[in-house]
This record gives C-alpha cells, structure tokens and sequence, in this order.
C-alpha cells in the first residue's frame, strides 16, 4: 500500500517509491534535488526512526539519520517492506 | 572573485578544506593552524571562509576552512561559495575531509570534487567512530580507486594530521594526472561526447565536471558555454532520461550513488559487532513529544539564568573598574570641555562594548558552543520546526531567535545557518524584534521598577505575540516559498573545552571586530550633539512622535539616542531629568507604552550595520522603516487604549 511519509509510523521499514512533483514544474523543485543528494532515492529503503505526528520526521538513510520536516516529507510516496 | 591577487599567491600554498559538515574539517583546522585565524567573506556572499596561516620550511602556508555541504550544485550559498573557491581561487590541495563512519554519503561528495580535477587528498577523519561500530576501511584498495592519498585521522585527538600535512605538501609538489572513476556505460559515453564537444575551448575546470554539470543543467556553468553545446547537452540529455525514465538530474545522483555504493562494498569492511548506538536512545528522551520539549525549556531557562547572572556580575565589575578610573582621568591637566569628550565620547563607547555587551555575549557564546559541540542544536531545530514552520521559517532558525536574547548582532550573522536568503530576511527581521540584552535592561530598571514585574512580564508577552504576528505577515507577503527542513542528525558527543573555548573565541572576536568601531563612533557622535547644543532642535523634531505615543517630548528624544545604544534610552532620561526615579517624569501609562515602544521602535546601529553587511543597503533601510512605522502605530493604538482604562 502506497503512502506519504508523513503517516508512516515509527518503527516501519519502507521504500521510497516516487516523489509528487508539482504538474507546472520544468525541472524537479530543488529540495526534492537535495533529499536525492541526501540519499533518499527511489527504490531506497529507509527506516522511520521518530514520528510523533507533530514536528519533523527522523529517518535513517545509507547509515545517516536525516530529519525531515512535514511539508517534505508529504511529498515523498512511500511503500511499506515486510521484513 | 580572484581578488585580483593571484601573483602574490605563487610564492605560497593554500590548502583548502572541504567536506560534509560535521565531519571535522574545522578541528583539523585548528590543529594545523594552532592559534591565527581569521573569518573573512567570500565577496558578496555572506559565508564565512576561515584562514589561517602556517610557516614550514620557508614556504608560507594559507589553510582554507570551507563550509560544510553535502554537494556542489546551487541549493544554499555555502555550495556556491565553495565551488566558486575550488574553481576560481585554485587552491593547491584541497583536503577532502570524510567521515568515515558514514563513507558511503561522504564519497557522494567526494567523487564531485575530484571530477572537479583539482588535486585531492583524502581525510578519513573520525575513523574511531568507524571502528567502534565494528568496521575498517581497505586504505590501499580506496586509494586505487580514487587515484589520490587517503589518510586515517582521528583530529580531535591529534592523530594521522602529521602525515595528513605531510601527504598533502607532498600532493601540491607533485603533478597529479586526475583519473576519474567509471559511471555507467550509457552517461559515460554521453560525458565523453559533450567533453569532445568542449575541447576547443578552455575553461578553469575539468571538461568532466563541466559536462557533468551542463547535463545537471546547472545554470551557472550554461552561461559560459555557447548555445550549440547546449544543444547538443538538451539532446543527450534526453536520450539518458528515456533510456533510464527519470529527470537527468536524479539521474546523476543516482549514478553517484551506484558509484559510491560500488567503491564501499568493496572497501569497508565488518570486524565485529557493532555496539549499540547510545545517541538514539538519548534522542527518545531528548525529542519526545513532551519531555523534549521541557528539557528543552530547563535548558534555556538555565542559559538566561547563567548568562543573566554572570552578564550582570561581569557587567557591574567592569563597569566599576572604568569608573574608578574616571577621576584619575578627569585630574589630568587637559582641557575641560576635551576631557569630557574624550570620557564621554570615546571611552563611554569602549565602557559600552566591553562592559555592556561583552560580558553578556561570551556567556552566551560559550553555552552556544557547548549546545553545538554537543550535538544538541541539531535536536533544538528539530523540536522547534514545526512551530517555526507557522511563522515561514524552519526550525534551524530558532537558534539565531535564541541567540537575539543576548544581542542581535551576531544573531544575524547566526542566520546564516539557513539555506535561502527569504529566511534569512525573516528569520533576521525576527531577531531584530526579540529583546536583546539591553532592552531587558530597560524592562527591568524602567517597567519592573516602577510598575512591577507583572508588566515587565506582560512587555515581553506583548512583544512576543508581535514577533508571532510579524513572522506570519512576512510569510504571507515576501516573495517566495518557504523552505522546508532537510537536516542531518549529528550524533551527541562529548564536548571537547579547548574546541568550545576556540568557537567562543573565533565568535567573539569577529563581533568585536564588527561592533566596537560602530558602537564608539556613533557615542562620539551623540557626545559631539549634546556639546554642539544642538538638542533643542532634535527635541523639536520629535514633537509629532511624542504626540502620537502621548509621551512628553524630552522623554521621546531620548528614543533617539536608543537608535545608538537601546540602554542608553534609561541612561539619558535620567541625564536629561537629573533623576532616576522615573516616576516622576512619567505616569505609569507612559512607562509602560515606553517600555513597549524601546522593545521594537528600531534596530540600533550596530544591528542596522550588520544588516546591510548580510543584505545589503535597501533591504537594511526597509527593514528599520518597516519597524519604526509599525511601532509608531502599535504605540500610538496602545496609547489611545490605556487612556480608555
Ligand atoms: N570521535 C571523533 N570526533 C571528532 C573527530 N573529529 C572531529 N570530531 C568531532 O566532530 C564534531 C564536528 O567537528 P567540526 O570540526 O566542527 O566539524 P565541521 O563541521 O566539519 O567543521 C565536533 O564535535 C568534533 O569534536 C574524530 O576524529 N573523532
Ligand atoms: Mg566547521
């Protein structure tokens, strides 16, 4: 089942899937540009570490804990990874 | 951008260091440095570029400290200014600092600085950290691979940065032959095609980064090829994204990460177990929903409390040892009126920067530098953004709103920790209206004195809830999005004193630096007002404000010299009344739509400076009238209220 990030609960393994892209964009928006330089690619398969349903969203990436606020994380489409 | 100095370079070497942040480019600073550096700004652009100096064996040595950024495209000023260096000042070497328990995201990095084609040396730094999560790192093998010396360090204890230095002169005394490692089959033949396409030009970089930088679409290298090339990059670029179905530029990361994937696979290697990762467990405390937040409360609680009672301490001391001095001073055989000038003018402003502002900001610097060394400035953004985000900013700009308690001035300069310059403006404009050091002064000694501390607390409320408004209306109305936050969480570690006292110390100097001159020239200037007689006059102009704010005029001039120095607002109203006891001057409605309007009416001097420093004059100038027409109003409505009460 596909979700945001935002709404993956702490604790959960997921893949990143894809990222909404705004329809009128040219280009991807820069921070979607700077959350794949931080390494969350799709096809990536990250941990949720903190979400408490206020505040930014702890994730673990390639073995670096990255926060990320709400409003980006609501961009990213994730899928759950049954271990 | 070259300074224009590029032949006084020859006879020395410059080092620069580059790397993620946190990775500990700056203590290997410090350690290669020793004592003497200084902060300067890359031209036009307000980053700061630390340098130091080291002699060795006659040869003059300038060792450059980068900012930390996690990639050389256009997302914040830090990566512009430091690809700007790498490119246009051509360091010698630069020294790659990489943390090397997080290799994989460092040789992200890593591999876009030496398709720059500058020469590179490899500092594996923080290598204790990798081993005791249980792993070790095949030197050689990396070293085959990267085609440049790579080093074990471990800086905050001295070890490996001799042959790090020694590896590094080395470097620059040899020539280097960059030799690239491989991306896949189909970009790598595309880079070569644009690369064949540029050989008739001459460019400061390797043809190799250029292309991989037109295919990133990166706008500031499309300015310096001709339009065919770019044609031809629009072409390729579009084959590799129906070959791979992504946008180029995700592409590239992609292939950097396969890349970088490829090299540690084959060099990390697992020892034994890892130990279990203590930040983690802290960070449920820390950042719980609850507790967090009241620990983060006890913490700045204990801040104001430490840096408010050893500021006043300091304060009274110092101030106490230039009044002693003063009837030393006035015994000399000068001239009156030049004896008082020179007291009153010159000396008073030196009082006002070493006796008034110092003695608060190192306290506060010092406890900054203990949150930061910690790792817990990190969890401050973290627990503050979502508030943040309300107000248009995120949540690493607390710390500057913070750091405004004790004075603005280097809060400004402590934006810089955001990406954009929208936030910057906001995040500014707020810290301007957070009462600094001195305002509390006038709170405490004006409101809480007279009319009791319920309304000195019901000030600060007010002014807080004005901040809020602001931030809202700034978000609202300025152009742009807000940015969201993307913040690595650094792992808490012990605080090392002497780095803490080295930070505190860097901070320091670079605000005295800034402030003492403009704090001493503008008390010069009141000094040279009140001599010249000219007070009546400014007393004149202020009639129409006295009227609007319904205090009497000689009271409101002294708002004007607040502009200077906002505690010297309590000091003239005594000097011009002859009297402390502000009671008898103004009714207890005036002090308080007084204390009020000396909490927001204006940015002083010092403030004003730095603003135009960081954004340039226009904005500087908007921003002062913006706040002077908003208090006036505010002021003016909290007037007419309090006659209704
Ligand atoms: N354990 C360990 N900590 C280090 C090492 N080098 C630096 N640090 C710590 O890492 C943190 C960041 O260092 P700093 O030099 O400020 O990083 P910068 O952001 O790259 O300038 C500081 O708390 C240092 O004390 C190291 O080799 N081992
Ligand atoms: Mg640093």
């Amino acid at each position: 089942m596909y979700e945001t990030l935002d709404r993956v609960k702490a604790n959960r393994i997921v893949k990143v899937v894809d990222f909404v892209v705004p329809k009128h964009h040219i280009h991807i928006p820069q921070y979607i540009v700077r959350l794949q330089e931080m390494g969350v690619l799709k096809g990536e398969i990250i941990e949720v570490r903190r979400n408490t349903g206020i505040g930014p969203i702890e994730i673990n990436v390639k073995g670096t804990k990255l926060a990320i606020g709400r409003g980006i994380a609501s961009k990213i489409i994730v899928e759950e990874v049954n271990e | 951008m070259n300074n224009g100095s590029t032949n006084s370079h020859r006879k020395q070497l410059t080092i620069a260091l580059a790397g993620n942040a946190n990775v500990g480019k700056s203590v290997i600073f410090n350690q290669l440095t020793g004592g003497n550096q200084i902060i300067g700004n890359w031209p036009g652009k307000t980053v700061e570029i630390q340098e130091g100096y080291i002699e060795k064996n006659g040869l003059k040595i300038r060792v450059v400290d980068l900012p930390g950024i996690y990639s050389l495209s256009t997302y914040s000023e830090e990566e512009i200014v430091t690809r700007e260096f790498i490119i246009k000042e051509r360091p010698d070497v630069v020294i790659v600092v990489v943390d090397a328990s997080a290799l994989y995201r460092n040789l992200f990095f890593l591999l876009q600085i030496l398709e720059i084609g500058a020469k590179t040396v490899v500092a594996l730094n923080q290598y204790d950290l990798l081993e005791r999560d249980g792993f070790e790192i095949d030197l050689q093998k990396l070293e085959s691979l990267l085609n440049v010396p790579v080093v074990k360090t471990i800086a905050t204890k001295n070890i490996g940065l001799k042959e790090l230095f020694e590896r590094t002169l080395l470097m620059a005394s040899r020539t280097y032959v960059p030799k690239f490692p491989k991306y896949g089959k189909e970009i790598e033949e595309r880079i070569n095609k644009l690369v064949e396409a540029l050989s008739p030009y001459d460019f400061d970089v390797s043809k190799r980064f250029l292309a991989i930088k037109l295919l990133e679409h990166d706008e500031e290298f499309e300015k310096l090829v001709p339009k065919d090339i770019l044609h031809l990059r629009d072409k390729l670029a579009k084959e590799l994204e129906e070959i791979h179905g992504e946008p180029i530029r995700t592409i590239i990361i992609q292939e950097r990460y396969a890349l970088a994937s490829r090299i540690t696979a084959e060099v990390l290697r697992k020892k034994t177990k890892r130990s279990i990762d203590f930040s983690n467990r802290i960070d449920d405390i820390l950042l719980h929903p609850v507790f967090g937040f009241f620990f983060l409360t006890l913490i700045l609680l204990f801040m104001f409390f430490v840096v408010f009672k050893f500021g006043s301490f300091l304060s009274d001391y110092i101030g106490g040892l230039f009044d002693s001095l003063k009837p030393h001073f006035m015994s000399l055989k000068l001239d009156e009126s030049l004896k008082t000038f020179i007291w009153d003018g010159l000396i008073d402003g030196l009082v006002a920067a070493f006796g008034i502002v110092l003695p608060y900001i190192a306290p506060f610097y010092l406890l900054l530098s203990f949150l930061e060394d910690s790792g817990y400035l990190a969890r401050i953004a973290f627990l503050t953004d979502a508030f943040m985000h309300k107000i248009g900013i995120h949540g690493k700009a607390f710390i500057p709103l913070i750091e405004s308690f004790g004075c603005n001035v280097p809060a400004i300069m402590g934006t810089r920790v955001l990406e954009r310059r929208r936030d910057r403006i906001i995040a500014s404009i707020l810290a301007t209206l957070v009462p600094c050091s001195a305002r509390s002064v006038i709170v405490f000694g004006l409101v809480a004195a007279f009319l009791g501390p319920i309304y000195a607390i019901l000030i600060y409320a007010l002014d807080f809830v004005f901040i809020f408004f602001v931030g809202l209306l700034l978000n609202r109305y300025l152009k742009g999005t807000p940015t969201g936050l993307i913040m690595e969480m650094p792992r808490y570690r012990k605080p090392v004193l002497r780095i803490i006292l080295k930070q505190t110390w860097i901070r320091l100097k670079e605000f005295f630096t800034f402030a003492t001159p403009i704090i001493v020239i503008s008390n010069a200037i009141m000094e040279g007002l009140i001599l010249l007689k000219l007070l009546p006059y400014l007393e004149l102009s202020v009639k129409p404000f006295a009227y609007i704010l319904g205090l009497p005029p000689l009271a409101t001039l002294t708002l004007v010299f607040g502009a200077l120095r906002k505690e010297l607002t309590l000091i003239m109203l005594a000097t011009f009344y002859k009297t402390s006891n502000f009671a008898l001057i103004l009714t207890p409605k005036q002090i308080f739509v007084y204390g009020f309007v000396t909490m927001i009416y204006i940015p002083c001097v010092a403030t004003i400076a730095m603003l135009k420093r960081e954004f340039g004059t226009r904005v500087a100038i908007l921003i002062t009238l913006f706040e002077f027409v908003l208090s006036m109003i505010l002021g003016g409505i909290l007037n007419l209220l309090l006659r209704f009460i």
